[in-house]
């Protein structure tokens, strides 16, 4: 996995590209509490370069949302490939998180 | 019958070397974008459950990845040498809690048993073997 990140203050925008797998979930949740803990209250994770997500990544992303909701940031989720939202589905992570169609509405959300 | 098989250490670091594997296979037995991904995620998560629970601290063991195209079915199975352990009866998460009390205990055995067709757990000679089966969707000839 490989971790873009693209600023358009206050905006962060985080894309992981590849394969949030067991091995890739540690560094991509550390990354993202480390921008909260950085000051980062405005993120938007743009998943339309992740080939899978495993459970590791969703334990990732669930301590990243906590966190967020702690902090009262807004993290916003965008990009889900039909795959990915499957799983989504199966773990009843949809409610869990704001989730846009588009970068653009995702954009928007996260301001 | 075509197969590949890898054999690797409990490693997280070596697990890679077996989603690669998979992947290439189920592409090259002309799965879908569907099927390579919920073949991979499968993988991953087996594999992590055997390497954090399957032994103790710094045991080292073997994990068989084998994977078969039979009509017109991929066939993984997984074995490895660690304790006795059918992730069929671990338990289900709690999908209901809100955030904060979410736990993601569970959903890895969650997205095996949803992602595939079938799943089978056996205990043989000293191994945990899985068996994770999944249905190639027929497709269509290309024209031309």
């Amino acid at each position: 996995m490989e971790l873009v990140e693209i600023r358009r203050d206050p905006l962060v925008i985080v894309e992981p590209r590849g394969r949030i797998d067991t091995m890739a979930a540690e560094p991509f949740g550390e990354r993202l509490t480390e921008l909260i803990h950085g000051g980062s209250r405005h993120m938007l994770i743009d998943l339309q370069h992740v080939i899978y997500i495993s459970s590791a990544g969703f334990r990732a992303l669930l301590i990243v949302g906590k966190l967020a909701e702690e902090v009262k940031a807004k993290l916003v989720l965008c990009g889900l490939s039909a795959e990915i939202k499957r799983l989504f589905e199966i773990g009843t992570f949809m409610d869990l998180f704001t989730i846009c169609a588009s970068r653009e509405d995702g954009m928007a959300k996260a301001q | 019958m075509a197969q590949v098989e890898i054999r690797i250490p409990n490693r997280r670091d070596k697990m890679s070397e077996v989603g690669a594997m998979v992947e290439s296979f189920v592409q090259a037995q002309g799965g879908s974008r569907e099927t390579v991904h919920d073949l991979a995620v499968v993988v991953d998560e087996v594999l992590n459950n055997i390497i954090a629970y399957g032994y103790g601290p710094g045991e080292i063991g073997d994990i068989l990845v084998r994977v078969a195209a039979l009509d017109g079915r991929i066939i993984v199975d997984i074995e490895d040498s660690g304790h006795p352990f059918d992730p069929l009866t671990a338990p289900a998460p709690d999908l209901a809690a809100p955030l904060r009390e979410r736990k993601v205990g569970g959903l890895g055995i969650l997205f095996v048993r949803d992602l595939m067709d079938d799943v089978a757990y056996e205990r043989v000679a000293g191994l945990n073997r899985l068996r994770l089966s999944k249905r190639l969707p027929i497709t269509p000839p290309t024209p031309g």
